[in-house]
């Protein structure tokens, strides 16, 4: 292990042993370093011994990014370390030990709304309530319920003081909700988590688990959910406290989705943790960070210490800041910005914004300069007819009679081949007989004039799949089979289709770290995949888009803020809150987040008008320090490191350290 | 790890089975009721710690329901493995977290494993898949890497299989299972290395200087080196024993001094003392590598018959020498002598029954204490023969059992060939213990009982076994005390000797007899003791011959004929 590359304070924490310890850690510390370095530390000392390390992270990308770097450290870690999200955690749990809750070990993953709609309605018609609930409006209350993790029967008492009329259907409804769930072999996300928690209530279980993980490292604390909170804190074994928690409360950037600034206080109270710093910021350029120091110095909650600029200084670095009349000109601008630089640094900018409406307009102003974009999103679900059709086939032969699967099977199908094939109509006749809805899809749809490959594979792979569950086989035909149409009648979303199945590679070979491919289970490997984003990768080249929030844990050479404005960062809704708001904190936190992404040069843009509404560049430039004063524009300051590059109207700040 | 128990489907002769395990398991049954059917199905799912032993399933391990059946592609082998932790903290850290993956939990909180092996034979193919997996208690698979965890529980479960065929020529070998690790295992260093084999190559030299003839030998030899090229000056050598250390221990033998003290090689020993050595030997194996190599194991033995060639006490005693206070000994045995010195509960009880294998074993939980000591008190006193019956012909003392197997026998009927054992009950005060056995173990039962309040309470006692069974295939209770039923044959005589009657009234009324009855029962008992009667009544009754049985006791003994379907 090369110790000798970590500081002082990393070393300090990598060499932690028992106890709890919580790393205080701003941008560019090194916390994956720590982490990884702690780990593999961990693991070579106890060489012999047959314990794991519990590593919580918040993506299964990071998680893979961590296992590579752990393996990079020490041998045969595979055995030793479970590097895994809060969710694919509960998943695996849930399958080992959800009998004692009447969870099926193949229980599906719902990640389509539609689908847990669908629950809902069936929820609402079995709770006998009065009619006039919707399950559109109802969702997110039922979530915030089992974010909670609310028991049934105390859902009435927990909505009451807010809505007393309705408590107790609502409650009514809930309990529905989560029984049907399960009765119906299936989860939700948040869901998952709340379902292990409370498998972890039973003291049996939650023995095991903490024999088996007597180390828990958690990264990125500051944005775990109230439901994950709560399911760590019964893994971790109460006399051991062996907790190791990273976390920067400066960039607690999901409260929406549940993350509490305050959590980590609850958090310190409860295992009474040891507190160590990582203040040295080796990504961002000194300038960047006194900025971001400046600016997060501005949020009650803040209570860190600066963070100290540790990266070198070099000739590259700079801050430009730039203002617009209007959005399309600040669009055009950063564009041709970006087109003006060599092709190679293309691929090292990224351009960042609060909301994804700001990134489509950059995309587009790329695609006129001839520059490919790439706007990075959740995608829960593939979008290529191919693969739409080839995963919910999948998961229709893992549950037979699944009908909002056998709805995508036919829509799919019917694009793909032009059939004209009737889930409502397969399913009746799939009930008269063997109940087998995938069995009733491949009869009615041979019936169909079909084109000879597809007739082939279909007789072929089908009966396999759905005889012998060997889907191993039936996605390998199943790809060939596209090929094969794709040759004799080119379709134009062939490409789209190689992205996604290019995805599909990645995720199956992500899923197949623990467990090899050839002995996975069909339930298994579905689950694995209802876990992940179905996000194509940027192509090689291409500019990455990013919202803020989907930035989170990255780095770039060339970081593009825009939109910069009042309204816009700090969003509307935040800004409407008052100036002390929490939401304005969070909005604070979510600009610093941003700022500090950067490696080389910052690029901060804002219109002074959008849609014809006048905006104010926002009050974080001003706390940062990027202008003097918004009410006075300095318009000659120099722009010194950027002097070659062709000057925007407007240039107001820029200062290379 | 404990292993709770192991289910068999589909396997050779089994069709389904479920055997419930104990610290000492003692498989019990006759010839091809499938003891070591079920000692294989656990070496297939398990795997052997022996790499000699291991194989997979074949198209023949399949069960056939009969001679003309063919395997249909459906029939699949499946055996299921249990393991439970007893008690909280039993199982190892270390262990839990080695199968981490696979543990699951039941409703009562235990700790739990369950492996789950499916063998299915592919008729067009001529071949057979094997599958293993892990399962939670609903018997829904895991989705988890099933051989790879095999692998595991194969080093924290060694199991060591110890066959019926026992050869110490074979075993003794230096490449030989139990002996050849011993032999291989140099703990030396090499500087003592060195010095031992200079000082045999010393000795070598002597005793081949000394030795003339090697001289002319050497001399002729070494002219091959004018022909073909060797090396060196010395290009012949003659070695009167190895010169190497190891080559040395490869051809240690061991020798047993017999009685005159002249040291015999084992396998000059006589069959007997082969197989016991041969267990001897395994278990100092075992010992050996369970310490070193299977820190954490709780191995599991299975051995087939260790009583092999063994006197009977020596097959009595032979069980306390399989020690294996970490695992678990799982035994198949013919021996009654063997099976007489282990709990009644660890034995398990083979049958066929309408041409399938079932088991049969001891609750224990049905009997009262007492009931218990008589039990064991039986299996001791007939060194565990009862214990192999298909009849338990229920008797009321001594004198009946004598009787009945007598009569047996003037009748021209084995008992013992027909698998009928006479069982006194009377001491234990009631035949329901032994019926409640006989029902759990699969053993048929009669009850005989006198024509008296004492026989009434018995017959009265039985028939609350019989579950709607017609009480005329279970029960006789005689018309009178049996003592008496044998007087009216006309064996009287011997009974008005023992009472010292005046009047000899040989064809006196059964009145008249019980009277006699009750004199003698007054009287000193030393002197004329109901049984010491009853052999001099059966004296008589041979030299009468077939025709002098009472028609009850035939009656009787064609009924536990029948039952134990001879």
């Amino acid at each position: 292990m090369a110790d000798n590359s970590l500081n002082a304070n990393q070393l300090r924490a990598v060499k932690w042993c028992d106890g709890p310890l919580l790393v205080l850690a701003g941008p560019g510390s090194g916390k994956t370093r720590v982490l990884t370095h702690r780990m593999a530390r961990i693991i070579s000392e106890s060489a012999g011994e047959s314990f794991r390390i519990l590593g919580l992270t918040f993506t299964n990308k990071a998680a893979a990014e961590m296992r590579r770097r752990v393996r990079e450290l020490v041998a045969d870690v595979d055995g030793r370390i479970n590097l895994t999200t809060y969710h694919s955690f509960s998943a695996d749990i849930l399958r080992q030990h959800g009998h004692l809750l009447g969870i099926r070990p193949d229980f599906d993953i719902l990640t389509q709304d539609a689908e847990r709609r669908a629950v809902l309605d069936e929820a609402i018609s079995s709770a006998e309530v009065d009619s006039g609930y919707d399950s559109r409006r109802l969702l997110p209350l039922v979530d915030r319920l089992i974010e909670h993790n609310v028991a049934p029967n105390e859902a009435a008492r927990f909505l009451h003081e807010e809505m007393p009329d309705d408590a107790q259907p609502i409650g009514e409804i809930y309990g529905h909700y989560r029984r049907l769930m399960i009765e119906g072999g299936e989860l939700d996300y948040v869901g998952l988590v709340a379902e292990a928690h409370r498998l972890l209530t039973n003291t049996a279980v939650a023995g095991l688990i903490r024999t088996i993980y007597p180390y828990i490292c958690v990264d990125e604390f500051q944005d775990t959910s109230l439901a994950e909170y709560r399911l760590l804190c019964e893994l971790v074994d109460p006399d051991t406290r062996n907790l190791f928690v990273v976390a920067d409360d400066d960039q607690t950037i999901y409260e929406w989705n549940g993350a509490d600034p305050e959590r980590l206080q609850h958090l310190r109270q409860r295992f009474g943790m040891h507190i160590l710093e990582l203040p040295e910021n080796y990504r961002c350029p000194p300038r960047v960070v006194e900025m971001a120091n400046r600016l997060i110095a501005n949020n009650p909650l803040h209570a860190k210490a600066d963070s100290v600029a540790s990266r070198p200084v070099e000739a590259d670095q700079m801050v430009r800041t730039r203002e617009f009349e209007t959005a399309e000109e600040e669009v055009k601008w950063v564009a041709k910005d970006i087109a003006g630089r060599p092709v190679s640094e293309r691929a090292e900018c990224a351009v960042l914004a609060r909301n994804r409406w700001a990134l489509e307009q950059i995309v587009n102003a790329l695609e006129t300069r001839g520059i490919q974009g790439h706007l990075h999103v959740r995608k829960n679900e593939f979008a290529n007819d191919r693969m739409v059709w080839l995963h919910s086939a999948l998961r229709l032969a893992n549950s037979r009679q699944d009908s909002e699967q056998m709805r995508r099977v036919c829509k799919s199908f019917d694009t793909l081949e032009g059939t004209n094939t009737i889930p409502d109509a397969i399913i009746a006749i799939a009930m008269m007989g063997d109940k087998d809805y995938l069995r009733a899809w491949t009869r009615a749809v041979l019936r169909e004039n079909l084109d000879s490959t597809t007739r082939s594979f279909l007789e072929e792979g089908m009966t396999g799949l759905a005889d012998k569950l060997d889907f191993r086989g039936f996605i390998r035909d199943c790809f060939r089979w596209f090929e094969q149409r794709q040759e004799s009648s080119p379709a134009p979303d062939y490409d789209a289709y190689c992205m996604e199945r290019a995805v599909w590679g990645g995720l199956v070979e992500e899923a197949t770290s623990d467990v090899p491919y050839e002995r996975m289970t069909l339930s298994a490997l579905l689950q694995q995949i209802d876990l992940r984003s179905k996000e194509p990768p940027a192509p090689p080249g291409a500019v990455r888009c990013y919202t803020i929030f989907a930035s989170k844990g990255l780095e770039f050479d060339h970081t593009y803020l825009v939109r910069m404005a009042e309204g816009e960062l700090p969003d509307w809704r935040a800004a409407k809150k008052g100036a002390a708001s929490r939401e304005v904190c969070e909005e604070r936190r979510i600009c610093f987040v941003a700022i500090t992404r950067t490696l080389k040069s910052l690029t901060l843009t804002w219109p002074l008008s959008m849609s014809g509404h006048r905006k104010e560049p926002s009050r974080f430039l001003v706390e940062m320090g990027a202008v003097q004063n918004s009410t006075a524009p300095s318009a000659t300051a120099p722009d010194l490191g950027l002097s070659e590059r062709p000057q925007a109207a407007g240039a107001r700040f820029g200062a290379p350290h | 790890m404990f292993l709770e128990s192991i289910d068999i489907a589909n396997f050779r002769g089994i069709r389904q089975l479920s055997l419930r395990l104990e610290q000492t398991t003692v498989i019990i049954g006759e010839n091809n009721t499938g003891k070591s059917t079920i000692l294989d199905a656990l070496l297939l799912a398990l795997g052997s710690a022996f790499a000699a032993d291991r194989r997979t399933f074949v198209k023949d391990d399949h069960h056939l329901a009969g001679s003309d059946v063919q395997i249909a592609d459906g029939d699949t082998i499946e055996i299921v493995l249990r393991f439970v932790e007893r008690s909280p903290g039993e199982w190892p850290m270390d262990t839990i977290q080695q199968i981490y993956d696979v543990v699951h939990i039941d409703d009562s909180g235990k700790r739990r494993v369950t492996m789950r092996v499916q063998s299915t034979y592919n008729s067009s193919t001529s071949e057979s898949s094997t599958e293993w997996s892990f399962l939670n208690p609903k018997h829904e698979k895991l989705p988890t890497n099933g051989p790879q965890r095999r692998r595991t529980l194969q080093s924290l479960i060694p199991l060591f299989p110890l066959h019926s065929t026992r050869d110490w020529g074979q075993e003794s070998r230096h490449n030989s299972r139990f002996w050849g690790p011993f032999v291989r295992s140099l703990t030396m260093s090499d500087d003592m290395r060195q010095d031992l084999e200079k000082e045999l190559a010393d000795i070598n030299k002597k005793i081949v200087d000394i030795h003339e003839p090697f001289g002319a030998v050497k001399d002729q030899l070494n002219r091959i080196s004018k022909l073909v090229p060797l090396s060196g000056a010395n290009p012949v050598n003659i070695d009167a024993f190895p010169a190497s250390l190891r080559d040395v221990l490869s051809r240690t033998k061991v020798s047993l001094a017999s009685i005159t003290g002249a040291k015999i090689p084992i396998e000059r020993h006589g069959e007997g003392t082969q197989n016991i050595a041969i267990i001897c030997l395994f278990l100092a194996y075992l010992r050996s590598k369970i310490d070193e190599q299977y820190n954490m194991a709780s191995p599991i033995l299975t051995i087939e018959e260790p009583e092999a060639h063994l006197h009977p006490s020596a097959a009595y005693s032979v069980t306390s020498l399989l020690d294996n206070p970490r695992g678990q000994n799982i035994i198949a045995t013919h021996s009654g002598d063997l099976v007489a010195n282990v709990a009644t509960s660890s034995l398990k009880f083979l049958r066929r029954r309408k041409g399938e294998i079932v088991i049969r074993q001891i609750d224990d939980s049905v009997f009262e204490p007492k009931d218990k000591l008589a039990i064991d008190y039986h299996v001791q006193n007939t060194r565990g023969n009862i214990l192999f019956a298909r009849c338990w012909l229920l008797v009321e003392g001594e004198t009946d059992r004598l009787v009945f197997e007598q009569c047996a026998s003037v009748h021209g009927i084995d008992l013992t060939f027909n698998g009928i054992y006479c069982v006194e009950y009377a001491q234990m005060g009631s035949p329901r213990p032994l019926i409640k056995l006989a029902k759990q173990i699969g053993i048929e039962w009669f009850v005989v009982a006198d024509g008296d309040d004492w026989g009434h309470k018995y017959v009265k006692a039985a028939s609350k076994d019989l579950n709607g069974e017609d009480s005329r295939e279970r029960i006789h209770q005689l018309e009178h005390p049996l003592e008496v039923v044998l007087c009216l044959q006309g064996y009287g005589d011997h009974y008005e000797r023992a009472a010292c009657t005046e009047s000899q009234n040989k064809n006196g009324d059964a009145a008249y007899w019980k009277k006699v009855m009750s004199i003698i029962k007054k009287q000193d008992k030393k002197a004329h003791s109901k049984p010491y009667i009853a052999t001099l009544v059966m004296q008589d009754m041979r030299k009468a011959g077939k025709d002098g049985v009472p028609e009850a006791i035939r009656q009787i003994i064609d009924k536990s004929i029948q039952l134990a379907g001879g």
